[in-house]
């Protein structure tokens, strides 16, 4: 067990420095000259050359990565460079608004997905699982963009019982951070509760059908604790997968959600950081999100663990 | 399986078009602002509105003009002619039963990259600073020029030196006392620091001596006429001294304004809170403001319709929605025109005939009316109706650059290209860019010009088209600058940032030069229309499609607001109902 959680941690390593190198990378791909850009459309050459050392942008692209990434490694991601602020500063205090609606979605994820997904396998066949299927499929094809359009004209703009927009921090009232987040965090979380009960069906259709499974029946363990105890751990692995892989997802939904409920969260910092090409806050949030998806698959990984004795006794 | 058929079709139809909503046309509008690295943003397309259909005048409510009890000084200009674009209205009188305690919340679409006036790169960063900094000179909503921080200034030495009396009794938001020492310490700041963004607007600015304790000299190379407009925005915002080296200065501001910051959410919101001790109480008519940002368009929207905002930012095609939905509608033009530019060193745009027979080319008046349902104003005078530096005399101009395809051909074939031309134009990949080129397309095509258009990046057009002056046209926007001769000094004259292709002549120099070093503002006007004239003569590189109208939405009981002819979006004054 001791070994596969070392081994899982140091395979975090290599992708970790890919995630930066990518980062660091998208100064490549990002059009134009971003020296020319700070320095402005009146500069002369010297001055976007200062820029340029300013920026780190002189030499070749193993020095600047270099410099670069033992300034990350110090906690420094940098300043804005149309802005004063540091670059951490700003992830920071976007970092909430982005977890908050992560959370929401897994939460849901987790309380919709699974227990659908259960009830479905469990009913393989029947009306319910077909109803619940189709559900499913229309949960993943239904755009977050769509539904949330949907949630804030019926509960905000015509009823108005929830708000359209904003963010409340936790800590400021949680009673306000849960209604504002209501509404985006079920647009958000559609899609991947659909996509756990899916998985989750399939799992325990997969399961079900398994000797010992009978054998649990047949010795008068009731239906419940059968799913709970058996069929659910056992179909667990390819679940918790598919509720790890959410986390990148909802981020990378984020984007458009945030941006219609006016949340302040990574994906405005991210479209804002690539509209005026504010190179180190891009690096600064796809490190930061890079990082994010990958300690959730780490978290994932170890998780295997307690649903499969293989590995722990591995 | 129709239905369902139908269903899906639907689904998939209303899904595009909501894509298509929601795509953020916010950005990289500027490509020839001093402050356009930001590639920053609002206008982009669409605060356009017409203006050919003129009704009735609102008279923009000068009571919020701060310390009224000072005459106007010599240097206001006329008051312009104030049009209503037919559609809300310029100006909303301060109710009577307003609330004291209540908040004005306002949403706009990008949020302020600094809050230190020097250093901000977003050319819209000023309206969050309004509240908390007051300027040296006020422009009013009408444009006049009125005692603010300064409460009287004299020219002297032939217009070549300002002196400046500083109000008395005020005091930053930190405590420290307001004296013409720290108003120096500001313009020396602002007109010397390495990071600040204001030296090319302050170069003309020499010196800064301090004359006594309330009074300073500004010392000039020239260029008065502008100065003292240029001094009612960014430039003209006084910090307190004492916390110019604060690490936190871009995010908590110290001014003299009626509001100060109570809490900086980051790309999200900006309280501000009454500041206890402002010299002009009067105007600070509620408890709190809160600015909130809303890249989105319909996001503001749905705010405003859910009630949780009082005000905000609403494209044209929003206004009717809007109405609909009880809003109201604070409605002018603004200085922000769109352009097609040319660079004129690159043939066959170094032929006066050529740029000539496109403007005839151009149908200005369809574009205004089909792309912006009329709320463009489609004129080739570079300054808006509310502008002193407007010929109402000659008015939009659109009979002097008629449509008109026939001469435009002739005009083709007497500069040797019977068969027309092809050249391309390189766009921001914002919606209301990309639709004036595909329409602009059309029309040349019937002229025999085909015009390839090449969609990139916003900053892009910037570099491409002014730094490596590598493209032969551009179409963006112009946008505001506090005087009439920031459109020479940026867009015009032959070493201006948007004249890649220096085109100029020196009767456009000579009369822009006079219009910027005199004083007197109806002598200045006279100037300019000569100027019009000139330009006219020349066919310059860059000329107006439209000019963009902003329209705002705003809950019933929300009072004291104005369209500014300076194209800030102040809200000194602004009141909320109880």
């Amino acid at each position: 067990m001791l070994h596969y959680l070392i081994r899982r941690l140091l395979a975090v390593i290599p992708l970790l420095l890919i995630v930066a190198v990518m980062a660091f990378g998208l100064i490549y791909l990002v059009p134009g000259d971003p020296a020319v850009a700070v320095a402005g459309e009146s500069a002369t050459p010297e001055r976007v050359e200062e820029v340029r050392i300013e920026l780190g942008l002189d030499g070749n692209f193993i020095e600047q990565f270099r410099r670069w990434a033992s300034e990350v490694l110090h906690g420094d991601l940098g300043t804005s460079l149309f802005s004063d602020i540091s670059v951490w500063d700003q992830i920071e205090a976007r970092l909430p608004a982005t977890m908050s609606l992560v959370v929401f979605g897994l939460v849901m994820a987790l309380i919709v997905g699974i227990p659908l997904g259960v009830i479905a396998g469990l009913r393989q066949g029947t009306w319910v699982d077909r109803l619940l299927t189709v559900l499913a499929t229309a949960g993943i094809a239904m755009p977050a963009f769509w539904l949330a359009t949907l949630l804030i004209l019926f509960f905000a703009v015509n009823r108005h019982l929830l708000p359209a927009t904003g963010y409340i921090p936790f800590s400021e009232s949680p009673w306000e951070w849960f209604r504002h987040m209501l509404l985006p965090g079920l647009a958000i979380g559609a899609a991947s509760a659909a996509e756990v009960a899916r998985q989750t069906r399939s799992g325990v259709v997969s399961v079900i059908g398994q000797d010992y499974i009978r054998t649990s029946r047949a010795m008068g363990l009731s239906r419940r604790s059968i799913a709970a105890k058996h069929v659910l751990k056992n179909a667990g692995v390819p679940i918790i997968t598919v509720v790890g892989l959410q986390v990148g997802r909802i981020i990378g939904a984020g984007l458009v959600v945030e941006q219609m409920f006016a949340i302040p969260g990574l994906g405005q910092l991210t479209i804002a950081a690539v509209q005026s090409r504010d190179i180190p806050t891009i690096q600064g949030v796809v490190l930061v999100i890079g990082s994010i998806v990958l300690f959730t698959n780490l978290l994932v990984d170890v998780s295997y663990a307690y649903f499969s004795p293989k590995l722990r006794s591995s | 399986m129709r239905h369902s058929r139908k269903i899906v079709s639907a689904l998939a139809a209303s899904a595009l078009v909501l894509a298509a909503c929601s795509s953020d046309d916010d950005s990289g509008g500027s490509t020839d602002s001093v402050e356009s690295a930001s590639s920053d943003t609002d206008a982009a397309g669409t605060e356009a509105q017409p203006d050919d259909s003129v009704v009735a005048t609102d008279a923009p409510d000068t009571s919020d003009a701060p310390d009224g009890s000072d005459a106007p000084v010599e240097t206001d200009p006329p008051v312009p002619e104030v049009q209503s674009i037919g559609v809300g209205r310029s100006s909303v009188p301060v109710a009577d039963d307003y609330d004291e305690s209540g908040t004005f919340t306002w949403a706009y679409t990008v949020p302020v990259t600094s809050f230190d006036p020097h250093r901000g790169v977003s050319g819209f960063d000023q309206n969050w600073l309004f509240p908390v900094y007051d300027r040296l000179v006020y422009s009013s909503p009408d444009g006049g020029l009125e005692p603010m921080l300064a409460t009287d200034w004299r020219i002297v030495d032939d217009g070549l030196g300002v002196e400046m009396d500083i109000r008395e009794g005020v005091v930053f938001q930190d405590g420290t006392p307001l004296d013409a020492a720290a108003v120096k310490a500001n313009l020396d700041r602002a007109r010397s620091d390495e990071q600040s963004v204001l030296l090319p607007v302050l170069a003309s600015l020499a010196d800064v001596e301090v004359l006594d304790e309330f009074t300073v000299k500004l010392v000039l190379t020239g260029g008065l006429g502008p100065m003292l407009a240029t001094l009612a925005d960014r430039a003209g915002m006084i910090i307190s001294p004492a916390a110019f080296d604060s690490p936190d200065l871009a995010t908590q501001p110290v001014g003299t304004g009626p509001y100060m910051v109570e809490e900086n959410r980051l790309g999200d919101r900006v309280i501000y809170t009454q500041f206890p001790d402002y010299w002009d109480p009067e105007v600070q008519r509620t408890e709190k403001i809160e600015f909130r940002v809303m890249r989105d368009d319909q996001t503001r929207l749905n705010a405003l319709q859910a009630n949780e905002i009082d005000m905000a930012l609403v494209r044209q095609n929003q206004v009717g929605i809007a109405e609909g939905a009880g809003m109201e509608i604070l409605a002018g033009n603004t200085p922000t025109f769109y352009n097609l530019s040319f660079n004129a060193e690159i043939p066959p745009f170094d032929d006066a005939d050529v740029r000539l027979a496109l403007q005839h080319a151009m149908d200005r008046a369809l574009i205004a009316e089909g792309l912006f349902d009329g709320l463009c104003t489609a004129q080739i005078q570079h300054w808006p109706s509310g502008s002193f530096a407007y010929d109402s005399a000659f008015g939009s101009g659109l009979d002097v650059w008629d449509y008109n395809p026939d001469k435009a051909v002739e005009l083709l074939e007497e500069a040797g290209f019977p068969d027309g031309f092809e050249f391309t134009v390189i766009v921001p990949s914002i919606t209301g860019f990309q639709s004036i080129a595909e329409v602009l397309q059309d029309q040349f095509s019937e002229v025999g010009v085909t015009m390839n258009i090449r969609v990139v990046e916003g900053a892009q057009v910037s570099e491409e088209f002014l730094v490596a002056k590598s493209a032969e046209a551009s179409i963006g926007s112009y946008s505001p600058s506090p005087d009439p001769d920031g459109v020479m000094t940026r867009l015009l004259l032959p070493d201006a940032l948007g004249n890649p292709g220096h085109l100029s002549s020196d009767e456009v120099v000579a009369l822009a030069t006079e219009a910027a070093n005199l004083v007197d503002t109806d002598e200045r006007a006279e100037v300019y229309h000569e100027l019009t004239q000139a330009l006219i003569d020349l066919v310059p590189h860059s000329t107006p499609v439209c000019m963009q109208v902003r329209t705002e939405a705003f809950q019933p009981g929300v009072s004291g607001l104005d369209i500014y002819a300076s194209g800030a979006r102040d809200y000194r004054g602004v009141a909320v109902g109880s």
